[in-house]
């Protein structure tokens, strides 16, 4: 995070109290969000949250009933898209079928009436930025995906845009290229320094390009956060399992213990001492537990039985029970090395466990909506 | 006489498109061969052998082809042509100006009223074109609709005379053939992705500027289309202008019903329609030529 003060107050992004509903369908209900100059944030939620709603109401293609879109310490509601000064960048590219990449991506630069060498110097820049110099007089359908979703950032930012907008931006990409277009997206983004608000329902493209994230369920943001503050400490059960897996264990907090009944253990500790006293929930990532055939003085411990094993490549993934009653726990063991790492086959009597520390808990009243 | 070279045009449009659209794909074969014999046949025997009978009936031996030479060289033939041509350019630029928006709201601002839309706009296709023809013979005629309201209105002190000549075959034209032209162009337009105008607009194009360099362009495929299906059934109608044309607007179709039945000039009417059927592929050549150009360009 790379914010002052004055950043927040001066330009990039900012809605306030934004809500939008389609007939009875509530998509959005008073959203807020502050984006930075200079930052990607990642709108991530599931499909019909309302994130490309709020996509459509900052480009200007939707109206919201209420609320203001601050770009720049400007509200924009009442301007026509022409007139907002974004770039914008779709899951298909609609890239112009009818036009060269070079008149593509100069689009932009003649309707705003610049001169035709100015313009030609600009898209040789544009293209060289993505990467896609001497494509010039190629028409959309013969560059490859990824090619096209560069010319479709070129032709995007080569209007200087105040703000980008990124609809699933790699959404139609296939895994390898993906991955490739990630990092480049990050160059970019980073080079030309411009603030980026990044649709997306896909967590792994959130966690890797976003400088932070704001998940969306039903309509609004339940956190926004760093990848890391996210994924390690999310603010309730709905985040933390939309984000990754989480196993979620019901207990009662009682002056800075944490009681869980857990297999033949009903004491568990972790360490969240601002916790007020009450149900809550507790929960712990696949990868942040340990699984060894003998009690483990680490920590917090439980015995039980192995009951499901998949080999991912990278790791090992395994499905413990620990008590009748309790959803199977999930622990995730980096395949470290090809003879050290025991595979527990099923039945096997293990134990698992946890550091206190790494584990997040949240008062059980807020999981109404899981 | 005017439906049937209508509807055969139709469908020989339909088949120029579909073949010129995907040239590098082979036709998937549904049916064995042997089972298009009897449609080949029938096409031979009912339209190849008398298109053959009409071309060497129009050379016949004692006139060889001083019936071209008529029509090429006389001013009173030359003027029926260009009538007839300047006609269905007219009536085609009209349907154009009026079924390109109609098109446009069907298919972008229509929302659930789409099918009610598509409905209003075949509907004329169902009554057939004589009535039609005829009903605007009854609303444009001294005692008619149009005079009784401009009447009323105060705008005129007596009936025009309205109910036959050029602006009552236009009319009537214009109303027979929109339908052709919207179904060519609605679809065209369906076809435009929005995302593509969003595109537009957020790079700083107005909504016209989004639709001159956007969604027109996108849509010329259709805008073609329906122009050329439109130019080539007004060039061959016959009965809007027996109707409505009273005698004041002479086209090539009328002068070869002349040849037929009144003169029975037999083969000076076969050579006039082999010159209007040679417009009508000259058209057709045009437009899969342009669609052919549009089809490299794109790839």
């Amino acid at each position: 995070m790379r914010e002052t003060a004055s950043d927040i107050d001066g330009a990039g992004l900012k809605l306030r109290g934004i809500s939008k509903s389609f007939g009875n369908l509530q998509a959005l209900s008073r959203m807020d969000l502050s984006v930075p100059r200079g930052e990607l944030m990642a709108l991530l939620g599931p499909s019909g949250c309302g994130k490309s709603t709020t996509l459509r109401i900052i480009a200007g293609f939707e109206q919201p009933d209420t609320g203001k879109v601050l770009i720049a310490g400007k509200d924009v509601v009442h301007l026509p898209p022409n007139r907002r000064g974004l770039g914008m960048v779709f899951q298909d590219y609609s890239l112009f079928p009818h036009m060269t990449v070079a008149e593509n991506v100069g689009f932009g630069l003649k309707i705003a009436g610049l001169a035709r060498a100015e313009i030609a110097k600009r898209v040789r820049e544009a293209l060289k930025l993505v990467q896609l110099s001497g494509r010039d007089d190629y028409f959309p359908t013969q560059l490859s995906g990824g090619q096209q979703q560069r010319a479709a950032l070129a032709r995007s930012l080569i209007m200087r845009p105040s703000l980008l907008l990124l609809d699933e931006p790699l959404g139609a990409l296939d895994k390898n290229l993906r991955e490739n277009m990630q990092f480049e997206l990050r160059r970019i983004q980073r080079t030309m320094d411009i603030t980026t608000v990044m649709v997306t329902h896909d967590q792994e493209e959130a966690l890797t390009l976003a400088d932070r994230i704001a998940v969306m369920v039903d309509g609004r943001v339940l956190q926004v956060g760093t990848p890391l503050e996210v994924y390690e400490s999310p603010a309730n059960r709905v985040v933390a399992e939309f984000l990754g897996t989480a196993n979620i264990f019901e207990g009662v907090a009682d002056r800075h213990t944490i009681r869980v009944a857990l297999g033949d253990r009903t004491e568990v500790l972790a360490a969240q001492p601002e916790l007020r006293d009450g149900a809550v929930l507790l929960g712990i990532r696949p990868e942040k537990m340990w699984i060894s055939g003998e009690r483990n003085s680490r920590g917090n411990a439980v015995a039980g039985t192995v009951i499901g094993h998949v080999f991912r490549g990278t790791a090992h993934v395994y499905e413990v029970e620990v008590g009748p009653n309790l959803a199977p726990v999930q622990v995730l063991e980096q395949a470290n090395s090809r003879h050290d790492t025991r595979v527990y086959s099923l039945g096997t009597s293990v134990w698992i466990g946890w550091r206190p520390e790494d584990a997040f808990v949240f008062p059980a009243e807020r999981e109404g909506r899981a | 006489m005017g439906d049937g070279k209508g509807a055969t045009l139709i469908g020989a449009l339909d088949a120029g498109i579909s073949v010129v659209r995907r040239p590098r794909r082979r036709a998937i074969q549904f049916v064995p061969r042997s089972l298009v014999l009897p449609i080949v046949l029938f096409l031979i025997v009912f339209f190849v052998l008398p298109l053959a009978e009409n071309v060497f009936r129009s050379f016949d031996p004692e006139t060889g082809r001083e019936h071209y030479v008529k029509i090429f060289t006389d001013v009173y033939y030359l003027e029926v042509i260009a009538v007839t041509l300047a006609l269905s350019l007219g009536v085609t630029v009209l349907c154009l100006l009026i079924a390109y928006p109609v098109s446009y709201t069907l298919v972008r601002h229509s929302g659930r009223w789409s099918g009610v839309l598509v409905f209003i706009v075949i509907a004329p296709l169902l009554t057939s074109i004589i009535m039609r023809s005829f009903s605007w013979l009854v609303l444009l005629s001294r005692q008619g609709l149009v005079n009784g309201v401009l009447l009323d209105m105060g705008l005129i002190d007596r009936p025009i005379r309205m109910s036959a000549g050029l602006l009552p075959v236009t009319i009537a034209l214009v109303h027979v053939m929109i339908p052709f032209m919207v179904l060519s162009i609605a679809p065209a337009i369906q076809a435009i992705n929005p995302r593509l105008e969003e595109s537009a607009r957020i790079l700083g194009a107005s909504r016209i500027r989004t639709f001159l360099t956007v969604t027109f362009p996108l849509s010329l495929d259709g805008v073609a289309t329906g122009m050329i299906l439109v130019f080539m059934m007004v060039n061959g109608s016959f009965v809007t202008l027996q109707i409505l044309g009273g005698g004041a607007v002479q086209t090539l179709p009328l002068l070869i019903y002349q040849q037929f039945n009144l003169t029975r000039d037999f083969g000076f009417g076969a050579a006039m329609s082999n010159v209007l059927l040679a417009i009508a592929i000259i058209c057709l050549w045009l437009q899969i030529s342009l669609i052919q150009r549009r089809g490299a360009e794109a790839r």
